[in-house]
């Protein structure tokens, strides 16, 4: 029991010393988004010089949202010569087949991958691999289906290769649904925080910039040098963005480069993604926890704030298990640890600062955005963190268990939401007006079942 | 004790409050804020149309004396020019736009044709050009665009195309790689990569083939010619005649010597000084300042390129830039002012 004890206090230690540093580091970040100097991105050079770039649209059933990406990406200013859009149907099952038919018989630079096989893997790593194996581009941007891309964006994107030293770049998600409910304003809150001051601040300090998966883009050569895409890893994304910090390439932060996309509107949703999520990036963590600390790449601050970063979807977990920890060191009376000025010292500034550090954060870049008016949901926030604390818990759970039973892990795709709009003219009206329909029908039983089709 | 504590506490509470309030009364305007109006002007269409705005004003041609003051936006169809210290809000002539010495605009100026912009002008929102822009010395700006852009007369354009780079471009890239070295001789020709993690000191007049990849800094003395690109952690500095075919990225300041051909990008994370007579053909990009003196030319008659810096831009004397100048807190064109070395 002694031991026992003893292992409790160690641990209850080290989770009040974990939590202390990424607090202070929300405020390293928040201080420098606020008061130091901004560094600038690729954006604001024109080139007329600009590479060749695929763009790969990852789909599975998208009928509902894939007329908006792609009637966006083709107002996108990039030199239409040097662009080729490759939309990849991964066995999809509703309209997307057709849809995507279509768009391609009425644009030359639109190139349809449709992955049909039964035997073929399916998941957007498996898509992802077998599209670059055609792309023409020495650069490739992927865009999700449910986002809509603003005209300046590729060529925004395309200019930061330029810098040989440049492996990937990422753009700004925005959620254009972030009036829809409570959820869809806790998760833009989340975004602003996370993009207009978290992201610019690592980007500004030169610490490790995370490439996002989507709203971004890679060299080709990198990635097939190094084998593709891990299809083992459903965070392809966190997975590229060490692999190249750890081979000495840097990836780049455009906070002007906006993109905008469709946040999950429902709870259940959200906790499948955010689920999906921590269990691709808890198994980076465990890939890549050793190589960060050892990479020759690598600076001091780069190696902890990478750490940092891998460790992030596992925190939520070991910070429940403390919560359990500390109920059962105060239960069995042994929470004498915490006693004395120091500790009263130490619990006052924790309760004054550290609890508020992450709402500081997101505080301050609706500030820089000048959308105070947002700030009025933060309070409530809380019920965002004990909603992704438990699922992200259960997505590290399932990482440990891959990583243990070696087993095969699947692509959960995010339900979609958007409504779907008539502005892609070039589809015909007869499938325009059945895929509508049948969209919204499908929507309208949605809603009344409350659940998630 | 009680007291103090209590005291410490009260402070501890109430410094966050103090500090937001300080802090949203005073909210500095961060770089990212300034509006990028220009991010999105196509290629192919040079000029942004402003015509269909609202609060427009009209004229066939202007002429305005000096001292004119016009508070509303102008649409000139033809050519248009300002007296000395003029005031404009903007101005979009479809032809020629000249403006005399000491004139000012807070927002956009747009020429179809031939933009000219005397001694002392203040340019503060953004000027675009279809043909040629010139600009005369002490000019103030913030984002220039054009085909052209002649600082102080513009820079005589060199001839780049020297039998060294010649010689380099037909010459097969190199595979092999040679690893740790910290100098290369007077007049050594390298047909391999370089990667070191030493300071690597280049003689004159060598010649390296490959890449060079440095995790510290590198010195190019006089002559020396590179075929490929130059990678470094630290201080670049690239001596005078040299010639470099690819691109140039380092983590701190890049300086330039007198009448060094660069063909590809020069990426600095800190500042960028470019000697007299130099040409680059390919985009500056510096986080700092950039420095650029007499007799520079970037990009070419067929390509559009850039300068863009996080801070300020200096520019010395005649100089010629095809595409576009960007500072993000201001440049000016300064020709009494030497180029510091």
């Amino acid at each position: 029991m002694a031991v026992l004890i003893l292992l409790f206090k160690i641990y209850f230690i080290f989770i009040i010393v974990l939590m202390t540093i990424y607090a202070i580091r929300h405020y390293i970040l928040t201080g420098n988004r606020l008061h130091h100097k901004q560094k600038i991105a690729y954006g604001d050079i024109y080139d007329s010089e600009l590479p060749y770039v695929s763009i790969l649209v990852p789909m599975h059933n998208e009928e509902m949202v894939l007329n908006n990406v792609l009637s966006a990406l083709l107002k996108c200013d990039y030199d239409k010569d040097r662009l080729e859009i490759i939309a990849i149907n991964d066995h999809s099952s509703d309209k997307t087949r057709e849809m995507l038919d279509v768009w391609h018989e009425k644009h030359s630079f639109i190139n349809v991958l449709h992955r049909l096989e039964d035997n073929q893997a399916r998941g957007k790593m498996y898509a992802l691999n077998d599209a670059l194996e055609i792309a023409k581009g020495d650069i490739i941007i992927v865009f999700d289906a449910d986002y809509t891309p603003s005209t300046g964006l590729v060529r925004k994107l395309a200019t930061a290769f330029i810098d040989p030293t440049v492996g990937a770049v990422i753009g700004r998600v925005i959620p254009k649904n972030a009036a829809k409910n409570r959820l869809t304003s806790f998760l833009n809150l989340e975004r602003i925080g996370g993009y207009q001051v978290d992201m610019q601040a690592r980007y500004n300090m030169g610490l490790i910039v995370q490439y996002g998966g989507t709203v971004g883009g890679f060299r080709k050569k990198f990635v097939v040098e190094t084998g593709g895409f891990n299809p083992r890893v459903l965070a392809e994304d966190t997975e590229l963005t060490m692999r190249l910090y750890t081979k000495g390439y840097r990836v780049i932060y455009d906070n002007s480069a906006e993109c905008y996309e469709e946040v999950p509107e429902t709870w259940k949703v959200r906790g499948k993604q955010i689920r999906r999520w921590s269990r691709g990036h808890n198994a980076v963590m465990f890939r890549y926890f050793g190589k960060t600390i050892l990479s020759k790449h690598l600076t001091f601050w780069q190696k902890v704030d990478g750490c940092l970063l891998l460790a992030i979807y596992c925190t939520p977990f070991l910070f429940m298990l403390g919560m359990g920890v500390s109920l059962a060191l105060f239960f069995l009376n042994e929470m004498n640890i915490m006693t004395g000025w120091l500790a009263l010292i130490f619990i006052g500034l924790y309760n004054t600062y550290g609890n508020f550090s992450a709402f500081y954060e997101i505080s301050s870049g609706a500030i820089l955005d000048g959308v105070e008016d947002t700030q009025i949901a933060l309070p409530m926030l809380s019920l965002l963190f004990y909603h992704n604390m438990w699922h992200i818990s259960v997505g590290f759970f399932e990482s440990v268990l891959d990583l243990l039973t070696f087993r095969k892990v699947k692509w959960n795709k995010t339900d979609r939401f958007d409504t779907p709009s008539k502005h892609s003219i070039n589809l015909p009206i007869d499938l325009q007006e059945e895929y509508i329909e049948g969209a919204k029908t499908e929507k309208e039983q949605h809603k009344v079942s409350g659940g998630v089709k | 004790m009680i007291w103090l504590l209590l005291g410490m506490f009260l402070v501890l509470m109430v410094a966050p409050f103090v500090l937001s309030w300080y802090y949203t009364g005073k909210k500095k305007r961060t770089i990212l804020d300034i509006p990028d109006e220009t991010s999105d002007i196509p290629l192919s269409h040079v000029l942004t149309d402003n015509s269909e705005l609202e609060h427009v004003e009209r004229y066939n041609a202007l002429s305005a004396p000096a001292k004119s003051l016009y508070e509303n936006p102008l649409y000139i169809e033809g050519k248009a020019s300002f007296g000395a210290h003029s005031r404009l809000n903007a101005c979009h002539a479809k032809k020629e736009l000249h403006l005399s010495k000491k004139c000012s605009s807070t927002s956009y100026l747009i020429a179809g044709e031939y933009l000219s912009i005397g001694e002392e002008c203040a340019l503060l929102g953004r000027t675009e050009c279809g043909g040629s822009m010139a600009l005369a010395d002490g000019s103030f700006f913030y984002d220039l665009f054009a085909r052209k852009i002649q600082f102080s007369g513009g820079a005589l354009i060199s001839d780049s195309n020297s039998k060294i780079i010649a010689d380099l471009k037909a010459s097969k890239k190199p595979d092999e790689i040679i690893r740790n070295i910290k100098c290369v001789d007077d007049f050594e020709i390298i047909e391999k990569n370089i990667t070191t993690r030493h300071n690597l000191h280049i003689g004159k007049n060598a010649v390296i083939k490959g890449n060079i990849l440095s995790s510290k800094g590198v010195v190019l003395d006089e002559g020396a010619s590179v075929g490929g690109y130059i990678i470094s952690r630290r201080t670049l500095v690239v001596g005078k005649n040299c010639k470099i075919l690819g691109d140039i990225s380092t983590e701190r300041d890049i300086e330039l010597e007198d009448n060094t051909t660069v063909l590809g990008n020069i990426i600095s994370q800190k500042s960028i000084k470019i000697g007299h007579g130099c040409h680059v053909k390919g985009n500056v990009f510096a986080q700092a300042s950039i420095e650029v003196c007499d007799d520079v030319t970037v990009g070419t008659t067929n390509q559009i390129k850039s300068i863009v810096a996080g801070d300020t831009i200096s520019i010395r004397g005649k100089s010629t830039v095809f595409g576009r100048v960007r500072a993000n807190r201001g440049g000016k064109l300064k020709t009494n002012e030497a180029c510091k070395h």
